[in-house]
């Protein structure tokens, strides 16, 4: 037994060398466009699948800056493209966006493991999004591991995920020695977006979206991540944070293709009855539902439409019980005053 | 438990040190904790059915042995009849008593009568068409006075759960596998490192080709209607593929497994793609359940020492049922019976051990001839698989419709050719090994070499491999 287990110890020990030693060639010599893609499209060998230096580095290079921020935005694409910091700014919060690419609840709970102390929040708000909520982390990893310095928590977040994917984009990330410290890297430049400090995306995209039929489209929630969206609540509980759940709205068409929406908001009033908190859905709003103005895709608020949803959002949040706690009963009845009503 | 999930990689060794470790003290240990870690790994995936496969296995027991002390008499049929009816009870509650009300609603429905619907949720338990066939040979067998029964009751719980093939097989006939857990085992170096190729190759099939391939295939069928005949024949083909990678990556797996324990099971799959005639491919593909039906259904029928007519019928018979143990649905009674069609020209020509040989033995390249069969025996079996696969007899007979009436003209889309290209390695692999145990039946050749290929296939296996937890297709029989 002692001969075998000594051959497979030897044999595994040179796999991951060579294996490692893969990664490696691959990631720093790279090769062609088309060999980058074909690996990409059928190998578990992430190439190019993430930009560096996108809208991610830009946040977490200056989410330093931000301590004891009055709101958290956590949550994916919704959230940075959703709630724009000036809007809070002016209406006297301090305020960070700590959202980003296909951010599910597993990447948030390590991301605010890594950062909610210092930002240290009075309120969170959970931007919740069913396509999040049925994956299994791997994409946001992907964008947050050529974007943000790997740590062990980095690691372990990688590991949480229990994708291949993630993994060899961890180790492409470590053992790519052509690549430059993330420090040196300078931020990409997106025509069609702009960051906005306090880490909102603001978009010039604002065709309107054409009136098209949807395929049927199935929500499905993932144990893991459901996981993860308890942690994240019993964490904030027990540090004192005030915790806020919302839906961003999507387009009507989207909305109509939604088969079993109502699991979805099933799923959502169960945790908010369990951890007694709020949960404002704006897919349940008329005023986003019955036009398509507000999208400049299928779930993606135009400039126009972040700036009504923010009002709205703001009016709603106004009267959620936990804001008033975070923010303290006299704050906000100066602000209802202020603030003109729907 | 999945073979390809994490928590078996730390079950297995686990298991393994431990059961070496009682090598001194004799097999009743080294019994016990096969049969603890079976039933651990089967209640893994649900303790519920635990219950299950222990009444049924205590049954069979205990018949076994009431069975061997009445020699003759009518008590001894009973006897057996009462193993058979709880065996087929238990498997006919579970797996078929939903499909039997639902076409019997659909018969009365037919002739103009309203039924209740009755229906009743009842979950499948993992395993049950396999471990049932196992103790049902048992007894079968010691009515016969074909084999003793145990007293070893350990040894027969250990016999009938033995984790790597409780839930898909192979199943084993007890003359095989009870006197391997009745004598004492000494850790086989050799057979456990045949046992670990084995694994590495089983691991390949599933991972890499099958589970790659089953994206392809899902989409073909959810959306043949809109793809072209050649598209709708290579998603045959890939099936054919994917269901040959799944499976009998299962059963290497599970010998592979098997043997690191000292024990050694039943060969499963002999390169059945590789078929001269459609009784060649059912002397190759899942030769634990052919010869199972064989031997305990077309036997006692009467099989071929009858008149010519009711060999065809027995012959039909036990294809069709064969069918109907795959599935709960009537496209698997289908393809089981059209198995049995294929089968009968064969045997009214009396050819059907026409092939004992291993094709093309000793040469590198079939002749024109025998490629010529293997292509018509594949062809054969794809049309078959299509009613295999498909989720209904009404999607099947359209799938074919739709597939001989449009364009086999379009070219096949990258993706499709990279599947295409998945199905021929394989095919390549195992033409080349086909006279071999398994493909990675190489301790005959050079060191750096055999270790080359063991890195290679663990490094397709980890770069192309897909690790989306895809299940196992056999464990939903």
């Amino acid at each position: 037994m002692v001969i075998l287990f000594k051959r497979i110890l030897v044999f595994m020990g040179l796999l991951t060398c060579c294996y490692l030693l893969l990664i490696s060639g691959i990631s720093t010599f790279g090769g062609g466009h088309d060999f980058q893609y074909y690996l990409r499209k059928y190998s578990n060998i992430p190439t190019g699948l993430a930009q560096r230096g996108d809208n991610s580095m830009v946040r977490f290079r200056e989410i330093h800056a931000y301590h004891d921020v009055d709101i958290l935005f956590v949550g994916s694409s919704h959230c940075y493209r959703g709630y724009d910091p000036r809007f809070f700014q002016h209406k006297g919060l301090r305020v960070f966006n700590m959202g980003s690419t296909g951010q599910t609840p597993l990447t948030s709970y390590y991301l605010l493991r890594q950062y909610g102390d210092d930002l240290n929040p009075k309120l969170m708000v959970l931007d919740l999004y069913w396509t999040m909520m049925q994956q299994d982390g791997a994409e946001s990893t992907l964008d947050l591991l050529v974007n943000v310095e790997t740590n062990w928590n980095i690691v372990k977040m990688v590991l949480a995920t229990k994708n291949i994917l993630a993994v060899n984009a961890l180790l492409s990330d470590c053992l790519n020695f052509r690549q430059p410290p993330l420090a040196e890297v300078s931020p990409v430049r997106s025509t069609d977006d702009t960051y906005v400090p306090g880490g909102f995306v603001e978009t010039t995209r604002n065709a309107l979206l054409p009136e098209v039929e949807l395929a049927p489209y199935t929500i499905t929630i993932h144990p893991l991540q459901l996981k993860y969206l308890e942690r994240i609540i019993q964490s904030a509980q027990k540090e004192g944070i005030e915790v806020v759940l919302v839906t961003s709205p999507v387009s009507s068409a989207y909305r109509n293709s939604i088969i079993n929406y109502e699991l979805w908001s099933s799923t959502i009033f169960d945790l908010s009855q369990r951890y007694h908190l709020q949960h404002i859905d704006f897919n349940h709003d008329e005023f986003f539902t019955s036009s398509p103005a507000f999208f400049y895709d299928r779930d993606h608020l135009n400039t126009h439409g972040v700036r009504e949803f923010n009002k709205r959002f703001y009016q709603r949040l106004l009267m959620v019980p936990e804001f008033q706690k975070a923010m303290g009963v006299r704050n906000i009845e100066l602000q209802i005053k202020r603030t003109p009503s729907l | 438990m999945l073979f390809n999930s994490l928590i078996f990689g730390l079950f297995l060794p686990f298991v393994f040190i431990l059961h070496w470790s009682f090598r001194s003290t004799g097999s009743f240990y080294q019994n016990l904790l096969v049969l603890i870690a079976s039933y651990i790994f089967y209640g893994w995936w649900d303790y519920r059915f635990l219950s299950l496969i222990l009444i049924s296995s205590l049954i069979d027991y205990v018949i076994g042995l009431k069975l061997y002390r009445e020699p003759r008499g009518s008590h001894r049929r009973l006897l057996l009849v009462m193993s058979l009816c709880s065996n087929l009870g238990i498997l006919g509650f579970f797996k078929y008593f939903g499909f039997f009300i639902d076409s019997f609603s659909v018969l009365l429905a037919a002739l103009g009568i309203q039924s209740n619907e009755y229906s009743l949720q009842i979950i499948l338990p993992v395993g049950i068409s396999f471990y049932t066939f196992q103790t049902m040979s048992y007894t079968i067998d010691i009515y016969r006075q074909k084999l003793n029964p145990t007293t070893d009751i350990v040894a027969f719980l250990a016999f009938v759960s033995f984790f790597p093939q409780l839930v898909a097989g192979p199943i084993e006939r007890a003359s095989n596998l009870l006197p391997q857990f009745s004598r004492h085992r000494e850790l086989d170096l050799k057979l456990a490192k045949d046992g670990l190729r084995q694994m590495l190759w089983g691991f390949f099939k599933k991972i890499v080709i099958a589970d790659n391939l089953a994206t392809h295939v899902t989409h073909i069928y959810e959306n043949y209607a809109d793809l072209s005949g050649l598209e709708l024949a290579i998603g045959t083909f890939l099936f054919a593929i994917q269901i040959y990678c799944d499976f009998s990556g299962y059963s290497d797996i599970a010998s592979g497994v098997a043997r690191l324990f000292g024990i050694d099971l039943m060969r499963n799959f002999a390169f059945p793609y590789f078929s001269r005639d459609i009784a060649e491919f059912w002397r190759r593909w899942h030769i634990s359940l052919s010869s199972w039906f064989r031997d305990y259904v077309y036997i006692p029928l009467g099989g071929s020492r009858v008149n010519t007519l009711r060999r065809i019928g027995n012959i039909l018979v036990t294809f069709t049922v064969s069918g109907l143990w795959h599935g709960a649905n009537w496209t698997f009674i289908i393809w089981g019976f059209l198995n049995g069609v294929y089968y009968i020209p064969l045997m009214l020509l009396q050819h059907q051990k026409q092939h004992t040989d291993i094709v093309a033995q000793g040469r590198i390249l079939p002749s024109a001839q025998e490629t010529f069969q293997i292509l018509q025996t594949f062809g054969l079996t794809l049309l078959a698989w299509i009613f295999f696969r498909a989720e209904s007899l009404s999607q099947a007979f359209r799938f074919i419709g739709h597939m001989f009436s449009h364009s086999w003209l379009i070219c096949p889309d990258g993706e499709l050719r990279v599947a295409i290209l998945y199905a021929v390695i394989l095919l390549l692999l195992e033409w080349l090994q086909r006279e071999s145990q398994h493909p990675l039946s190489i301790a005959h050749w050079p060191l750096p070499i055999r270790w080359s290929v063991y890195i290679a296939l663990s490094l397709m296996i980890l770069v192309f491999g897909n690790f989306g937890k895809v299940e196992f297709i056999y464990f939903q029989f």
